[in-house]
This record gives structure tokens, sequence and C-alpha cells, in this order.
């Protein structure tokens, strides 16, 4: 039991870690929270599915599609409103209002467009039993994704000069556009960078166990626990929080019971705020 | 008559919710996004009062104010260490975890299935049982709350507060202790919030978990952002616009499930116009 | 702004002003019975509820054109939620002014039957098993009731020699939980054990720690009280696991439209529809109708048939004439069955039936 349990939260934590990364990226740079970063997943897991489902296509060029989707839905929001309120250096509550705002009418629009009903991609099981444990395929594409996205992103930023760039803003924005940096159309592409990997959590969330319009939420509220409690901005704390958030939520709910889940998972952060707001590890 | 009458009970409530929660936001700057979380434990806490332990409405809403002063001062107290987004992403993850509780508690709360059955107010005898009734109990509160808040506004603490939204570390400097200010009005508005879930319990009868999520949370901040931060004026029309609003989809004819998203829409893309454009709202006291 | 203000309001109440006042009465000879609805019409459930608002309509124009009164329906959506459920029967009966009231199913039903005890309106719930539903004399349930689900189902395992179940049971829907509770007390001094009962929450999406904690057991047969998607993805999670040990429920399979799932599995379910319904339904709508859809239908005959023996033909008759000759109702001939009556519960009594799923269909194996 405890081996499963393990491995249902390094699962879990999968998934948290992909929304904590395009979240921390985005933050790092613009130093605001994007709440709207959850919804915007989602619109990858819902296109994936309008695309597989009702047009037909075949996985793979569906999952491609929503992953684009997602990054230029995050990309145009970024164009029409958060550059805008950057250009009038709007305060941190404007920007946090706004993704509000953005997020409460995106999730009720793929209400509208989807219905409230909850979709399920299908419902065969392929699993795989090694050593006592099991596993589904869609599981084994969790982690496997997880880990290539994840140190894809971090050579982007260590090796690249875009990542160089992007990390320059994230020290100090002022500084960088004298220096002749082009903040916006760096910014652009993390929005789009990290929207897409959100793109890509909502979708292989959505395969595992479905899709439904305020999964947007959850999938947002656990890559903010993970990344404050990992230290928020740090690619590496997003990590460390999803992993620490996956497994008190599963040792709670065997221990106790299902239902208190979120309570745990909040019930953790405010404990982190009570004692390191900083999170674990420092930017 | 009786739906126009329905509305105003419905602004009314509002109303409170919005003044409360300017004393917290517009005024002392802190971005409390789990102001329904309050209005649910006055609610429930005279739900049960009302119906499990068959007290009256008076002593529940007083139970309500209570209990909601004690959740506050809990959250306040942790909260209030921080500022800005740290503030309200606590406060967000408060907010939910009072949904849980509501939800979760089943043997008190009803769970999901809420708790149904809860009168209207007596007293001495007297029932408000008609809407006319209930509407002018409600406008009685209304203008209590106004009145305290006004109050609360113009006397030094709440220059205080103000100084603490403009500048907090200036105000330490100058030997306050901001904790103390932040963490008193933000007990003080939980507890008017409180007295909103009161009456929304005993008029509609009926409540459940779902009234007092995070989507109630952003009505209201949608409600004081439109109307004008750090207005208590700016706050009740903000209430009355944004309960009217929704109504015109009614007469249009929209399907009810349907209305009911568009509203969300209409109250999210409210906020991110109003940011674009008008961030101190119709009033436009503060500019944030 | 203030002006902006000021004629939003204004606007409002003209449009309300007008709107109220071209509803004029027509000068018919035959005065209006409105019937208010609240059902799921979209939403996880939907497939049920449309089933049934097409029974509802069927039965309604099915009614012969000699009737003292004409019926309208007038219908809500409440998506199965006791929240919407609470708003719309409040709407229905303030603003509609509706004479009788029909909802569907425990979470709503459970709901509506304060609301409508309160405001002394009739109220009949089609496809509720809790019959607590019924609590108050205004209050009705047309469908088959929790403690006679739960006999049959003993009286299945006891054929099948199966003594060892694990319940997986949504908690927060009233009939789940009242087919749970009828079914521990009637195997109280039977060898039959209930070796764990697994509750969970509407909006529980992954099972699998739960599942875990009881693989163990090793229970021979799995019952499972859910409704979609809950039901679909346990189901699902439950193969996931490993577990091939066969599962099985009162009430719940049919909830799904991925019947495949539960393909080769008996059940236990509500009353049969009678088949003069069954092709009416299919020869109108084009497809079969779907559970509960029965049920529906006779609400409308049972209020009708109630309102023409008390009602004069020129004035409505009050809430308290239908509600007294609802409750006397014997003798009943309804599409779920011959000479059902209303108990002094205020419960239509029908029998339950087994079924299986062959070919991904459900097929009535015995009554």
């Amino acid at each position: 039991m405890i081996p499963q349990l393990i491995l249902n939260s390094l699962i879990a934590a999968s998934i948290y870690s992909l929304v904590a990364l395009g979240f921390n990226l985005i933050y790092s740079t613009t130093k605001f929270f994007n709440l709207s970063h959850g919804v915007v997943g989602l619109i990858g897991g819902y296109v994936t599915f309008y695309f597989t489902k009702t047009l037909g296509l075949e996985i793979i060029p569906s999952v491609i599609v929503g992953i684009l989707a997602a990054g230029l839905c995050g990309y145009f929001l970024d164009k029409l409103v958060f550059r805008k309120l950057r250009n009038k250096h709007a305060s941190d509550m404007v920007f946090l209002i706004a993704s509000l705002g953005l997020m409460t009418a995106l999730q009720a629009g793929l209400a509208i467009v989807f219905t409230n009903q909850f979709k399920l991609f299908s419902i065969e099981t392929k699993t795989i039993h090694f050593f006592g444990l099991m596993i589904t395929y869609v599981h084994i594409m969790t982690l496997v994704v997880t880990v290539i996205v994840t140190a894809g992103l971090i050579s982007l930023l260590k090796k690249t000069r875009f990542g160089k760039m992007v990390r320059a803003i994230g020290d100090d924005v002022e500084v960088s556009t004298i220096v002749g940096i082009d903040t916006n159309k760096i910014l652009s592409r993390v929005f789009f960078i990290g929207s897409a990997i959100a793109g890509v959590s909502g979708i292989l969330s959505g395969l595992d166990v479905g899709l439904g319009p305020n999964m947007g939420l959850s999938l947002l509220l656990k890559g903010v626990i993970a990344s404050i409690i990992g230290g928020v901005g740090n690619v590496y704390g997003g990590i460390l929080g999803a992993l620490l958030l996956a497994f008190i939520e599963n040792i709670g709910a065997w221990q106790i019971s299902g239902e208190w889940k979120d309570l745990f998972s909040f019930g953790l952060l405010i404990v982190f705020l009570l004692f390191r707001p900083q999170g674990i590890l420092r930017k | 008559m009786e739906y126009l009458l329905h509305l105003f009970i419905l602004i009314s409530i509002c109303a409170i919710l919005g003044i409360s929660l300017n004393l917290i936001l517009g005024y002392t700057g802190l971005l409390s996004i789990t102001h329904a979380a309050f209005y649910g434990i006055g609610a429930y806490a005279t739900a049960v009062m009302m119906v499990t332990h068959s007290f009256p409405f008076f002593p529940s809403l007083l139970a309500g104010l209570v209990l909601s002063g004690i959740f506050a001062l809990g959250i306040g107290s942790i909260l209030s260490r921080f500022s800005g987004d740290y503030f309200a992403l606590g406060s967000f993850g408060f907010n939910i975890i009072v949904s849980s509780l509501f939800i979760n508690l089943q043997g008190l709360t009803g769970g999901p299935l809420g708790i149904s059955g809860i009168d209207r107010p007596s007293f001495f005898g007297f029932v408000f049982s008609d809407r006319l009734a209930f509407l002018a109990l409600a406008i009685f509160f209304v203008v209590m709350i106004y009145l305290l808040s006004q109050w609360i506004v113009r006397s030094s603490f709440g220059r205080t507060l103000k100084a603490i939204r403009e500048d907090e570390k200036v105000v330490q400097v100058f030997g306050y202790k901001t904790l103390h200010y932040k963490l008193a009005i933000f007990v003080i508005g939980a507890m008017m919030a409180s007295v909103a879930g009161a009456l929304f319990a005993s008029y509609s009868s009926y409540i459940d978990p779902s009234t007092f999520d995070l989507t109630g949370s952003i009505f209201v901040l949608a409600v004081i952002v439109l109307g004008g931060l750090a207005n208590t004026k700016g706050a009740v029309f903000g209430a009355i616009f944004l309960v009217l609003l929704p109504e015109i989809f009614r007469f249009v004819g929209f399907p009810s499930a349907l209305a009911a998203e568009l509203r969300q829409v209409a109250y999210g893309l409210t906020l991110v116009l109003l940011m674009l454009y008008r961030p101190q709202g119709f009033i436009g006291a503060y500019k944030f | 702004m203030v002006k902006i203000v000021v004629g939003l309001v204004v606007l409002v109440l003209v449009v309300w002003g007008i709107s109220s006042r071209v509803s004029v009465t027509d000068p018919q000879t035959k005065p209006t019975i409105k019937i208010g609805v609240t059902l799921p019409l979209t939403g996880d459930v939907a497939m049920l509820g449309k089933s049934a608002k097409n029974a509802l309509e069927l039965s309604k124009s099915q009614l012969p054109p000699n009737t003292k009164y004409n019926y309208e329906l007038v219908f809500e959506d409440d998506q199965f939620k006791p929240s919407l459920g609470a708003t719309t029967a409040q709407k229905l009966i303030s603003i509609d002014h509706v004479s009788a009231l029909v909802s569907f199913g425990s979470p709503v039903g459970n709901v509506v039957s304060p609301i409508a005890q309160n405001a002394q309106i009739i109220h009949i719930n089609d496809f509720a098993s809790a019959s607590s539903v019924a609590n108050g004399d205004y209050n009705f349930v047309h469908y088959t009731p929790a403690y006679e689900d739960s006999k049959l189902f003993i009286t299945e395992l006891n054929k099948r020699g199966i003594k060892t179940l694990v319940f997986f049971g949504q908690q927060d829907n009233p009939g789940a939980t009242a087919l749970i509770n009828a079914f521990e007390k009637d195997i109280v001094n039977t060898d039959i054990q209930v070796l764990s009962v697994q509750k969970f929450n509407t909006g529980t999406r992954d099972f699998r720690t739960q599942i875990e904690k009881v693989k163990s057991l090793n229970p021979e047969i799995y019952v499972l009280e859910a409704t979609s998607p809950e039901l679909e993805l346990l189901t699902k999670q439950l193969r996931e696991a490993g577990i091939t040990t066969p599962v099985t429920t009162m009430e719940a399979f049919e909830f799904s439209d991925q019947l495949s799932l539960f393909e080769g599995m008996w059940y236990v379910n509500g009353a049969d529809p009678m088949p003069w319904f069954v092709d009416l339904y299919t020869k109108t709508y084009n497809e079969s109708p779907k559970f509960g859809a029965a049920n529906a239908y006779d609400v409308v005959n049972l209020i009708a048939q109630s309102v023409e023996k008390v009602g004069d033909g020129k004035t409505i008759p009050t809430s308290a004439q239908i509600k007294q000759q609802l409750a006397e109702t014997k003798g009943f001939n309804g599409a779920v069955g011959n000479n059902l009556s209303i108990d002094s519960d205020g419960l239509v009594i029908s029998k339950p039936v087994v079924r299986m799923i062959k070919d991904g269909k459900p097929v009535t194996i015995s009554q």
C-alpha cells in the first residue's frame, strides 16, 4: 500500500509541478500572481477534447492543437490585458483583480460552450502491473512528459540567450529595458510558454479523470500552493512544493478521509505562511 | 411588486457586504478575497441556531456575529502580517477551507444539501413574514451599518487605516502597531458580513455551501470595485448595479442555466474592463 | 454616474411593468392549471431530465379534450443541484403562481419539499428513492421506495449466494443514503455482511486511495451508489486497480450513458415501464424512454385526475382540495404499472425489478 501511495503522489505531484512551472515562470518575470493561469491550462484540455472527440482527429495531433491553443490564449491575454496594464504601471492589486476577472469570465465561457457536463475522454482502462503496483498509460505519460518539459524549460532558461533575457527581466525590469531588451516581446513569449505548459497539465489531467469547467480553479490552486511552499519564482521550488503537497494530500486522504483533501492542501499553505512564508527554497 | 421587493432585499444584503468589504479593501488596502466566507458563517450560524436549536432570529444573528468575529480573529492574525499578493492568496485559501468545512461537516451544516426551513425573524410577537416588512428590517440594518462605516472612516482610527493603505512602513515608523489596526478592521468587516448572512438565511429559508464560495467573494469584490473603492456610497451603487444587471438577462428570456453562466461572464468582464479603463470605479474616490 | 444608475433602475421597472401587463388572462371558457416542473435539463444528468420532460409533454398531449381545465407545464432547469432546485421552486411558486410542483430526484426533491409544504402547494417528485421527500401532507413521491429495492436486492443476493459486500456511497445524495440505510437495516439478522461503506462527496474525481483501502477486504461484490460522472470514474478506477470483482447497484447504473461499462452485471432497478408506454414514447420521440420517464408520464395524470374530480370547471380548486383528492388515489393505472395507490406516507408504491446489462442495453431478468 505504501509504495502505491508514493506512486500516486508522484503522479499528482507531476501535474501540480507542471502548473507551478508555468505559474512561476510568469510570476518571476511579471511579479504578479496570474490567477487566470489555471483556466488557460484547462482550455488546452477542452480544445484537445473537442478535436479528438467531436471532430474525430487522432489523439496526438489533438494534443498538439490543445497545447498551442493554451499557449495562444495566454499570449492573447497578455497582449490584450496585461501588457496594457504594464504600460500604465498598474499596481499589483490591479493585475490580481484583472486576472481574477479573466478567470471568472473564461471559466463561465467554457461552461457555456462545453456545458457543465463532465467530459470523459474514454472509459477504457489500460493498466500495467509491476512489483505489485499498478499504473495506467496516462500516468506513465504524465511522469515522462513532466520530466521532459521540466528539463526542457530549465535548459531553456539556463542555456539560451532567451533564457538569459528572461532572467534579466526577472531581476530588474527597468534595467533590462535600458539595456535594450524588448521586454514586451520577451514577456509575450513567456506567457505563451507558461500557458502552453499549463495546457499540458490540463490535457494530462483531463485524460486521467476527465474535464469539468471548474477544474481550472483547482489546478491553479494546487499550482499556487506548490509554488508558495516551494518558494515563489524558483523553478526547483515549484517541483519541491508539488512533491510535498501531493504527499501530504495523499497521506491525509489515506489516514483520515478523502473529502478533506482540500482542507489539507490549504492547511499546509497556512502553516507555511505562518512559519516560512518565503517557501522552502529562496529565489 | 413582489418581485421588485425581492430585488430590493437582495440589493440591501449585497450593500451590507459591499460596505463591509470596502472598509477592509477600499480604506485599508487589504485585498481580501474571502468575504463570502464570513457571509456564510453568519448564515450558517443563524440557520443552525434557528432550525436545530429553535432559537429566535436576533439571538441567532448575535451568535453569527460572535462566530465570524472569532474566525476573523484567527485567520486575520495570520494574514495581517502580510499585505498585497500574499494577503490575497492567503484569504483565497481561507475561503476554500471554510467552503470545505461547510460541505464536509455534514452533521452540522447538512453538507451540500444545505439547511432548509429557516423561519423569518420574529420580534416580540411580530413576524417579518411578508416581503415589505422584511425589506424594512433589511434597510434598517443597511442604514445602521452605513452609519457605522461612515463613523469609522471619519474617525482618527479611519485616518490611520487610510494611511496604512498608502504607505504602511511610514505609519509603523510613527509608532503605530499597524498589525492591530489591520486585524481590527478585518474583524469588524467580517462581523458586518455575518449580519448580511443572517438576513439572507432568514429571507431565502434555504442555504447551501455554493452561495458562500470563492465566486461569492469575487462577486462582492466586483461590487465595490465597480462602485468605487473607499467610498461607502459607491458600495451601495455597486450593489444596485450588479444585482439589477443580470435581471435584464431574465427579461430577454435566457434559459436560467445559461443566465447563471452569463452572469459570471459579466462579472468577470466587468472587473477586467474596470481594471483596464477605470480602476477607480463609478465614484472614483481612490485610484489604486 | 448617479444618472446612469437611476436610468437603469427606471429601465428595469418599465420593462418589468410592461411584461406583467402583457400576460393578460384570455377570456377563455376553461381556466388553466399551471404545473411547475423543475428538472435537470442541463448538467451531468441532463439525459434523464430531458427524457422526463418529453414524457410530461407526451402525457399532457394525451389528455382527453373534454377536461374541465386546461393544463400548462412550466419548465425550469435545476441541473440536479439542490441549490438551483430551491431557486427554481421559489420562482415557480411566486412568479408563475403554479398550482402544483413537480421535481425530479432526491437531492432536489428534499429541498423542494419543505418549500412546497410551507407554501401549501402540492408537490410530486418522480425519481426519489428517499421517502423523506414525501414528508408533509403536500408532498408525494412516485417512485419505487428504497425499502422495496432493498428487499429485492437481498433476495437476489441470497439467490446468488453472495455474502460479503463493499459499498461506495455518494453521501450528499439522499437517494443513495436512503438505499444504503434501508439495506443495512434489512440485513441485521441475516448472514450478509457489509465489509465497508466508503463515502464520498459529489465532485470527487479520484477514488484511488479509497479503492486501495478496501481492495484487501476482498468482497464478493461491490455496490456502487453514485450518479454520473462519479459512477463511471469509480468503475473505471476499480478496473484500473486490477479489481475484476463484479459491481452492482440499486438504481444507479441507468444514470450513465456508457452502459457497456457494466456489461454482464445484474442490478436492482425501479419499476419497469409498461410496454404500451414504451411503444408510445418510442413512436413519438424515435428513441426509447430513459429511466424515470414513465413515472413522469404518470405525474400529469395523477394531478389532472385529482383536479378534474374536485374542480368545478369555473374556478381553480384550492391546493388543499387537490391535495386531499390526490392522497386518496387508489387503483390508478399508470405507465409504471396497473392498480397503483398512494399510501398514507404520500408514496406511490411500485415494485422494483432485477435487470442485467446485455449488449450494452438493460434487460429485465426477474421481478
